[in-house]
Parts: C-alpha cells; sequence; structure tokens
C-alpha cells in the first residue's frame, strides 16, 4: 500500500522505521525506555511480537474480536437507534462497514502472517497507518473528524482483542514511557508516579499541565509534538530528548548508545549542581539575599523542594483534593489534615496556600457546564464565590491549620477590587463562624493575591490597602495580555515572556507594589528561566517561587551574578522593543555568566 | 468528475460509496487528480477512501477494469454526483 524509507537492513524477520519527532521541551534529561500509551482506556498492547506457530491462534483470536466488536455496534443501532438523532445511526453502521473492510482485514491478516504482529500490535498499527496516510494528503480539520470515529472502531477492536487481560498502568512490571494526545489534572494525579519514566504528548505548551507535573516529577518531557500518538505503539521503544524536544521513535543501536551517553553526561552534571549549591543560600554575588520558594501540586513534593534548600512554599497548589473523581467535595476534616501535615514539615518555614483554582467542568466531573472559554469563564475565585460552601469549607480548614506553622493564603484570578472585596468578605464571616463556635484559629494570616489577570496588574494601587503580599503568575499573566492559549502547541511561539508588554506590565507592578510596601513573588515558568532570572533579579523581584527540580540551576544563576550587574541588564532590555531581540540579548548575557548551564 | 459533499468525503458518504459497489462485478479505483495511478485506492474499501482526504468540489478520477465495467463506472459517478445518497439537511 505505501513504501516506507528502509533506513537500516531488515532484522530478523521485522522491519523497523527509525523516526525523530519535534516537539517543545519541557523538561530537560533523557530517557530511553518502553511505550506506554495512556489515552481514556487505559489500555497498553503487551506484546507486539508472536513466534510462528502462533499465527493461527492469533488470526483466530483476531476475527473473533472482530465479530464481537461487530455485535456490540450492531446492539448499539438495535437498542439506542430511536434515541438518537439523524445521524448517529447512519455513523454506527459506517464502523461496522470498518471492520468488514476487506482491504483492511488483508493488511492486518498480512501484518501477523508475515511479520509476525500480534493481533493488537497489527491492528493498532494498521490503523495509525491509515491516519498518517489521511494527514498526508488531507487538511487537519478533515483528519481530526475522522480520527475520532477512526478511534473508535480501532479501541473497540483492540479492546476486545484485549479482553479479560486489559492491563492498566499500575500492573505494569517496568517503568514507561507515558505517551498521550495529552494529560489531563485527573489522569495524572491517578498515575503511579513511580511507574513513568517520561512524558510525551501530542497537545500542550511549556506551562500546560503535562509540562508542570513533569517538572514537579523531574522527569524529561516534551509536548506539543502535534502526532506523536500516531507513531507509536504500546512496547515500542522511543528516547525522550527533554534537552532538545525530540522523541526518536524505534531507535536504531547507535542511536541508543549515543543517548546513554548523553543520559550519563547530563546526569553527572545534575550531582555536581546537587553538590556544589546544596547547602548554600541564595545570594546574588555581592551579597543580596533572594528568596528561594518552591511551587508545587501534591504535598509529597514538600521533602524535594526542602530538599533542594527551598526557604519555604511559594505555591502550594490545593486542586490535589479535587483530582480523585469520585470525590468532588472534599470535607473540611480532609483539607484540614493535608494543611496541617504540610506545615509540620516545614520547621517553621511558610507555605503560601493558593485558594482553589478550577474550572466548573473540572468541579462536576461532567459536561453540563460547558464553557466556550473556560480560561475566561468560571474559575478560581468566581467559582468560589458562586459556590461559597466550597470556599468556606477550604478556607476554614486553612484557617484552623495556621496554627500548626507559618501561613499564607493566596487568592487566584482575582480581575477587580470589587472580585476581592467579595472574597474577603466571605473569609471574615469563616472567622466569625469559627469564633462563634470557639474553634482555634490563627487571626493574622498575611493575605494576597495572584497577578495574572491584567486588570488586576494594571490597577494594584486600588487592592494594595486589603493585601499584604502580590504572587505574579506569568503563565496566565503572559496568556491573557497577549492573547495565547498556553496549551495551544500550534501558537507556541507567540508564547513570549519577553514581550515587551509583559515587561512593562512587570514593572508597574513591581513600582506600584513596592510604593505600597507590598512583599513580591513570582511563581510562574519565567523565573525558572534561566535567562529571565538575570533580568527578574534587575527588575527587582526578590523572592522567587519554582518548581523543586529547577531551584539548583536558579540558584546557582543568582550566585553567579552581582545586583548591580542585573540591574544594568535589566536597565538596557527595557529600551527593547523587539521580542526576539530581547531573548537573543538575555541568552547571551546568560551563557557568559552560566556557561555550564547550556 | 466533482465531489459535491459538503463535509467531503468522510465516513458516511464513504461507507455509502464501498456499500454501492459491493454488488459490481468490476473492480473500480477512485483517485483524486494529483495521485499516481498506482496509488488509486480500490471503491470497496471504506478506509481507503477516507485516505483520499477528499474535501468538497475536488476532483475525483474513476477507474473501472472488468465485466460490466463501463456501465458500473457510470452508475457510480450518478451516484457520487448526487451526493452518494446523503442527505445532510440534519448535520450541525
Amino acid at each position: 500500500m505505501r513504501n516506507f524509507p528502509i533506513l537500516f537492513p531488515p532484522v530478523v524477520e521485522w522491519i523497523t522505521i527509525m523516526k525523530s519527532k519535534q516537539g517543545i521541551p519541557v523538561v530537560p534529561g533523557y530517557s530511553i525506555g518502553k511505550v506506554f500509551v495512556l489515552d481514556s482506556e487505559e489500555y497498553r498492547i503487551p506484546e507486539r511480537f508472536i513466534e510462528d506457530q502462533e499465527q493461527e491462534k492469533e488470526l483466530q483470536r483476531l476475527h473473533e474480536a472482530r465479530e464481537k466488536s461487530k455485535r456490540e455496534l450492531e446492539d448499539i443501532l438495535d437498542r439506542f437507534s430511536q434515541r438518537f438523532g439523524g445521524d448517529t445511526a447512519p455513523i454506527v453502521e459506517s464502523y461496522i462497514s470498518i471492520l468488514d473492510d476487506r482491504h483492511l482485514l488483508e493488511i492486518i491478516e498480512n501484518s501477523i502472517r508475515e511479520n509476525n504482529h500480534s493481533a493488537e500490535y497489527a491492528v493498532s498499527k494498521a490503523f495509525r497507518d491509515y491516519i498518517r496516510q489521511m494527514k498526508a494528503s488531507s487538511s487537519d480539520d478533515y483528519v481530526s473528524r475522522i480520527q475520532d470515529d477512526v478511534d473508535d472502531v480501532e479501541s473497540r477492536w483492540i479492546r476486545n482483542l484485549l479482553g479479560e487481560q486489559r492491563e492498566s498502568i499500575e500492573e505494569v512490571e517496568e517503568r514507561m514511557i507515558v505517551i498521550a494526545r495529552k494529560l489531563t489534572p485527573s489522569q495524572t494525579a491517578t498515575l503511579p508516579r513511580d511507574k513513568v519514566l517520561a512524558f510525551a504528548t501530542d497537545e500542550g505548551g511549556r506551562t500546560s499541565h503535562t509540562a508542570i507535573v513533569a517538572r514537579d516529577l523531574g522527569i524529561p518531557a516534551v509536548v506539543g509534538i502535534g502526532d506523536v500518538t500516531a507513531d507509536v505503539s504500546g512496547g515500542d521503544t522511543v528516547i525522550v530528548d527533554g534537552n532538545r524536544g525530540l522523541v526518536i521513535v524505534n531507535p536504531n543501536q547507535e542511536t541508543i548508545d549515543k543517548y546513554r551517553e548523553l543520559e550519563r553526561d547530563f546526569q553527572e552534571f545534575e550531582e555536581r549542581l546537587l553538590r556544589e549549591m546544596k547547602g548554600k543560600p541564595a545570594e546574588t554575588s555581592d551579597g543580596h539575599h533572594i528568596s528561594l520558594m518552591g511551587n508545587i501540586q501534591y504535598p509529597g513534593e514538600i521533602d524535594e523542594a526542602l530538599e533542594y534548600g527551598a526557604d519555604g512554599i511559594g505555591l502550594y497548589r490545593t486542586e490535589f483534593l479535587y483530582f480523585d473523581s469520585n470525590n468532588h467535595h472534599p470535607s473540611e476534616e480532609a483539607h484540614y489534615n493535608a494543611y496541617r501535615e504540610s506545615l509540620q514539615k516545614m520547621e517553621g518555614r511558610p507555605i503560601t496556600f493558593r485558594t482553589v483554582d478550577l474550572g466548573a467542568d473540572k468541579l462536576r466531573g461532567n459536561r453540563q457546564n460547558w464553557q466556550n472559554n473556560p480560561f475566561l469563564g468560571m474559575r478560581g475565585v468566581r467559582l468560589c464565590i458562586e459556590h461559597s460552601d466550597l470556599f468556606r469549607t477550604q478556607l476554614r480548614a486553612i484557617l484552623r491549620a495556621a496554627l500548626e506553622g507559618e501561613a499564607k493564603i493566596l487568592f487566584p484570578m482575582i480581575s477587580s477590587q470589587d472580585e476581592l472585596k467579595q472574597v474577603l468578605t466571605i473569609y471574615e464571616e469563616c472567622k466569625e463562624e469559627l469564633r462563634t463556635d470557639n474553634i482555634p484559629f490563627s487571626d493574622n494570616i498575611p493575605l494576597g493575591v495572584m497577578v495574572e489577570v491584567p486588570s488586576l496588574a494594571l490597577t494594584i494601587d486600588l487592592i494594595a490597602d486589603d493585601v499584604d503580599f502580590l504572587s505574579i503568575g506569568t503563565n496566565d499573566l503572559i496568556q491573557y495580555a497577549i492573547a495565547v492559549d498556553r496549551t495551544n502547541a500550534e501558537i507556541a511561539n507567540l508564547y513570549k515572556p519577553s514581550h515587551p508588554a509583559i515587561l512593562r506590565i512587570l514593572q508597574e507592578i513591581f513600582e506600584t507594589g513596592k510604593q505600597h510596601d507590598l512583599s513580591i513573588s513570582l511563581c510562574g515558568e519565567m523565573c525558572s528561566d534561566i535567562k529571565y532570572v538575570l533580568l527578574l533579579l534587575g527588575m527587582g523581584l526578590e523572592v522567587f517561587s519554582v518548581a523543586p527540580t529547577a531551584m539548583l540551576e536558579v540558584k546557582k544563576i543568582i550566585r553567579s551574578v552581582s545586583l548591580e550587574e542585573a540591574e544594568e541588564i535589566a536597565e538596557k532590555v527595557m529600551e527593547m522593543s523587539d521580542p526576539e531581540e530581547t531573548e537573543t540579548f538575555l541568552t547571551e548575557h546568560a551563557k557568559r555568566i552560566v556557561p555550564e548551564a547550556f | 468528475m466533482e465531489l459535491p459533499n459538503q463535509p467531503g468525503l468522510h465516513v458516511r458518504p464513504a461507507k455509502s460509496i464501498s456499500d454501492f459497489v459491493d454488488s459490481f462485478h468490476s473492480t473500480i479505483t477512485i483517485r483524486t487528480s494529483d495521485m499516481e495511478e498506482e496509488n488509486a485506492v480500490n471503491a470497496e474499501s471504506i478506509m481507503g477512501l477516507l485516505t483520499l482526504g477528499a474535501s468538497r468540489g475536488e476532483e475525483l478520477i474513476l477507474e473501472a477494469e472488468g465485466k460490466n465495467g463501463k456501465e458500473e463506472l457510470e452508475e457510480l459517478s450518478d451516484f457520487i454526483s448526487s451526493g452518494c445518497g446523503v442527505d445532510y439537511d440534519h448535520e450541525k
């Protein structure tokens, strides 16, 4: 049907094609391993190849699963065709036709007979090859419409093949590289973290959920590849190059050897960095002390943050309590216990708890509240104000747990003075309730707002008297200010922290914040990026909150430069108007100051 | 000939075509005008038809081989020009 370029001579009975795919590198490092394709069904193809004598049995299995899939679809047609709208019945009939497609069947049977593929692998590969062909000859729009239909048939067939043997990642013995179209918060929450070597996804950007989780786990990750899921099947061997943003499918031995060496070198670099930086303070070369804090998603990461020398947790995300899809409303006790335990681990170092930042769809766990623009919709504090019992539960828990250590509270996505006032009213009411019921709580917790919505960034003076600190959330700030969806790989190149608008907004925040004596921290990805650390230092940032795995590198940069020099660099940058020029300028200085990091 | 279907040749029209040629004696292959002759797909294969990625108005080249080829080619051509028997009024 098509000719594969043969890159090296066939080995044994099969031909593998090495393919290199480019995406966005989000966590550095190298990983070589077997693929686990994570989809909504979470199935994995256990074996790709079979013995000669197993071929007949495999063909039989193939047909049995095909018949079963057909029966399932026919059953759906019979039972539900009354309920469906005009289109659905013909579509289900089309699925049945796909299963009856003789040419498709021939390809799959040949795969088994001639290449000794297992039935699952043969089916998966055949469909993936078809999709690839479609992509080569059609628009993305066309393919995405068809893909869902084709995926449905494929996964049904494979599900029936796997039958009782369906394996989920928990049962897998070895650590694997997880590949998916995208990773949702609930998927990553339930992934057994000790089983994952690296991530690679079709979708996503530098600050998408996958990137954040991978960073927190400290494993290599590449996102926004576009179509890696079309080119891999469970059991394939891949290399994930988190430094260059490459995923190499079915690497040949030469490539594997090269990467093993790179992996070794990289590990040595990390170990050296750890030895050098551990225990040293985050201080500029001319003695200015900088606070280096950790961003975490789960309380379990506190240990790691402390190990790398965090001065505190600058961003304690609380959504983890809601990721268990069975439990939409964790109790006050559940919140309280989590916070209390976390504070106790800190030995006096502060934790800044960000109140829950979820969208309505996540909360309900279903699609009833479909929003066209979830990022611009009912989320964050808006959701909390609208569904205040949820908010009160959390606030009460924090108020009570704060007696166990140094706690601060951070409100996300505030967009106006009015929104903040509503939040603070609810907060005061919670205190009143606890007071009335004689439940002990801490009455002087510092309060802050995430500065991520541009409308707030430009009106800090209006809320300055009501808060004690600010935390700049550059991930979303950049997204909102430039109108770039940070999870959209297609426009990833528009997402630039070096855009003059962003720099001016930051400058505005720093100036106004300082005028009103507010402590300012930054918790977005921007401050763990080497080149921007220099800039931010020079602009006056004194509290950096980064993922634990970035901590040592950021510390190294801070220690390698004087505040004076950083300020000079920042001054020059503020006069630039071309983001590319700014990036190049900053990169050059970063290379000069910390050459080993490149 | 040109494909009149709105969203192009996707699952439903592909199925219609493959069903239509099922009873044919001849073998009909279809390709888009920018494809090589040897890469034409067999009209019986719904998956093959989908790989054509034919969008509305795109030119299709049909070829028939074997018994009744001429008549069957015309029948199929008429069928496709009239929209492959698919009614899109209900589609959102």
